[in-house]
């Protein structure tokens, strides 16, 4: 009886674990949508604090596959690409393509401009030659 | 102080009454952690204060002491803020025969609820029974305050009812570990009973302890601490720990001896890590009054070295203000500026620019640009150099990350070295700052000052305050939200500061 009821709790807190979890990444996922929604232009280069919310979202992303925050990051990303070119921008969105290469790089490239597209792939080049060669 | 009858009472206490002293405790917890609050009006702690029963003010104060007992367990008793906080009640006119400080605080230590044991020389903590815990316990070597009293159990003796003296207390013994005793060792009092007996019998055991103390003050130290905490055991557990009359006797004869004259100096500086609230009368007795005189110690020292830390970083922010001006920097920072449209010396090989580029617009080549405005090729304008061979490490930088092995060699420092300088970040480091970064997530590194960094990282050079430059301009640090990270701020600090800068005492 006792092992039963042992069980029974074990049971219960992996069930109630497993419930936490999934309640607290979704819930996370809808803040990082909500927080990435409010984003319409970007302004200036972008700045740190937006890069912080992409790569955290991108993060994200990569541990809790959300098709819509997928879109949202890949349109954020755009509109960034449109006022800042730089190469590094790209190691914002690297947790989520390493993870999902294909399903996140179909719906970010449907998401980039053409000229962003061309952009990214460039710079992500840039980011191996950079990581391989150094920056002296 | 009848301490059953306090439990009794607690037990005894209505849940209404709990909450009106947990409301108290928070509100001096409350005031403890921000006792400079100017809005903190003192008379509000004594009007509750006021309003409690004597049981209650009597259960106010054990769990005031408690809540004072955190603190100085927080700081490992190296706070002077508990007895700031007991000079500042006092000196808010809580007063007169109904005072807590009056009523309460001579009989402190008989509430004081971190009582250490004694068991066969170990200091060791009390379980929630009040029993003694075993000196070998994880609890007991796992707690960071029983450094103040030397080693913790250690050299097991190797056998049933075999028990390791503390060699601090009971000398060193045959293997120079401590006496090995036969006891049943799981009682502190026939543990320690057997121990002292065995001390005593070994031929010039106090002379021996009493010289061997006089030349080493960190022992000797160590040696007090645990004297005044079987001080503070004995006269409120002397009935449950019947060592306590002979144990006491061999601790306080040793300690009186060993104090000396010649000692004074080395001792009022040990003695800070040892003092406490709690403590302090029983140190003052064996010490004939240096507990008292370490306090002083301990504040003017303490005094001494905010002063000039603050005199250094007054020094030290008096000459980062003029590093941008200062005329190398400025022909710099000039350079660099203008550099960040250029395509210098074939860097932009490899990308769509040739000889000009936007200056917002890198091109991964931060350490190349950073090298070129501080030292130009002989065409440009500053120091030149014959040939490549003489340049500067080589014709290209190394990674950014490694940046600060060449600075270093080149007369700058890393002012985050200076702990008056410590909280600057790039953000807030004045212009003229050459600032590194480490790579986050990278697949590659170099060992920078012995540690493992991610490279390449990026440098780049604070112009002015929202312009930070190296191969392109950028109007914030190059943070990349997060995935660069800042491991060093560097400058050149003229001599004629750094000689004024005062040797901080420790």
């Amino acid at each position: 009886m006792k092992t039963q009821n042992f069980l029974k709790f074990i049971l219960m807190m992996v069930f109630l674990m497993g419930f936490s979890h999934h309640t607290l990444s979704s819930s996370l996922d809808q803040h990082y949508i909500e927080k990435l929604q409010q984003i319409k232009v970007v302004k200036g280069n972008g700045g740190n604090d937006l890069y912080a919310l992409i790569r955290e979202s991108a993060q994200h992303l990569s541990v809790n596959w959300n098709e819509k925050l997928a879109i949202e990051i890949s349109r954020v990303f755009n509109e960034l690409s449109n006022v800042n070119e730089n190469y590094f921008l790209v190691e914002l969105l690297a947790p989520a393509v390493e993870k999902h290469k294909d399903k996140f790089k179909k719906i970010l490239f449907k998401n980039l401009s053409k000229k962003n597209r061309v952009l990214y792939e460039k710079n992500v080049e840039m980011v191996r030659k950079e990581e391989r060669e150094g920056n002296g | 102080m009848d301490l059953s009858k306090v439990r009794n009472f607690g037990e005894s206490m209505s849940s209404t009454r709990w909450f009106i002293l947990w409301g108290l405790t928070l509100l001096i917890g409350a005031y403890q952690q921000d006792i400079h609050a100017k809005d903190f009006h003192p008379d509000t702690i004594r009007l509750a204060y006021d309003d409690l029963t004597f049981k209650e003010k009597t259960e106010f104060h054990h769990t005031l002491m408690k809540v004072l007992e955190i603190q100085t367990k927080s700081t490992k008793y190296s706070d002077p803020k508990i007895n700031v906080l007991l000079e500042k009640i006092s000196q808010h006119n809580f007063s007169g025969p109904d005072s807590f400080i009056d009523l309460f605080l001579p009989s402190t230590f008989a509430n004081d609820p971190t009582l250490y044991c004694h068991f066969g020389g170990w200091m060791a903590t009390m379980d929630n029974d009040e029993n003694c815990m075993l000196p070998w316990s994880r609890w007991v070597r796992g707690d960071a305050e029983m450094e103040t009293f030397g080693a913790t159990y250690e050299h097991s003796c190797g056998g049933a009812n075999l028990f390791r003296c503390n060699p601090l207390i009971f000398g060193p013994g045959e293997d120079g570990k401590g006496i090995c005793t036969t006891t049943d060792d799981s009682d502190p009092n026939l543990s320690t009973s057997s121990c002292l007996e065995d001390f005593m019998q070994t031929p010039d055991a106090l002379e021996n302890k009493v010289k061997e103390l006089q030349e080493d003050p960190q022992a000797l130290a160590q040696y007090l601490a645990i004297t005044a905490e079987t001080m503070r055991l004995c006269e409120v557990r002397a009935r449950k720990f019947s060592y306590c009359n002979d144990l006491l006797h061999l601790l306080e004869s040793t300690s009186k001896a060993a104090v000396t004259c010649e000692a004074h100096d080395s001792l009022v500086s040990l003695l800070p890590n040892i003092v406490t609230p709690f403590n302090e009368d029983e140190l003052n007795e064996i010490t004939h009054g240096l507990g008292a005189e370490a306090i002083r110690y301990a504040r003017e020292l303490e005094e001494r070295q905010e002063r000039i830390s603050r005199e250094n970083r007054e020094v030290l922010e008096e000459a980062l203000a003029g590093a941008a001006q200062e005329s190398t920097m400025a022909a710099t920072i000039e350079r660099i500026r203008n550099n960040a449209s250029k395509c210098l010396r074939g860097l932009c090989k490899g990308t769509e620019y040739s000889s000009s580029k936007p200056a917002t617009k890198s091109i991964a080549k931060c350490a190349a640009y950073v090298k070129h405005a501080i030292y130009p090729y002989p065409s440009e304008s500053g120091e030149r150099y014959a040939n490549f061979s003489e340049y500067p490490w080589g014709r290209d930088a190394d990674d950014a990350v490694e940046g600060g092995n060449w600075l270093k060699d080149h007369g700058f420092e890393n002012i985050l070295d200076y702990p008056e300088m410590s909280h600057l970040t790039p953000e807030t480091a004045p212009p003229g700052a050459i600032i590194v970064y480490e790579k986050i997530n990278s697949r590659r590194n170099s060992t920078v000052d012995g540690v493992r960094r991610g490279a390449p990282g990026h440098i780049e050079i604070k112009a002015s305050a929202n312009e930070y430059i190296s191969d392109f301009i950028n109007d914030e640090p190059t943070r990349i939200g997060g995935l660069r990270r800042p491991i060093a701020i560097y400058y050149q600090i003229p001599d004629s500061y750094k000689e004024r800068l005062q040797e901080v005492p420790q």
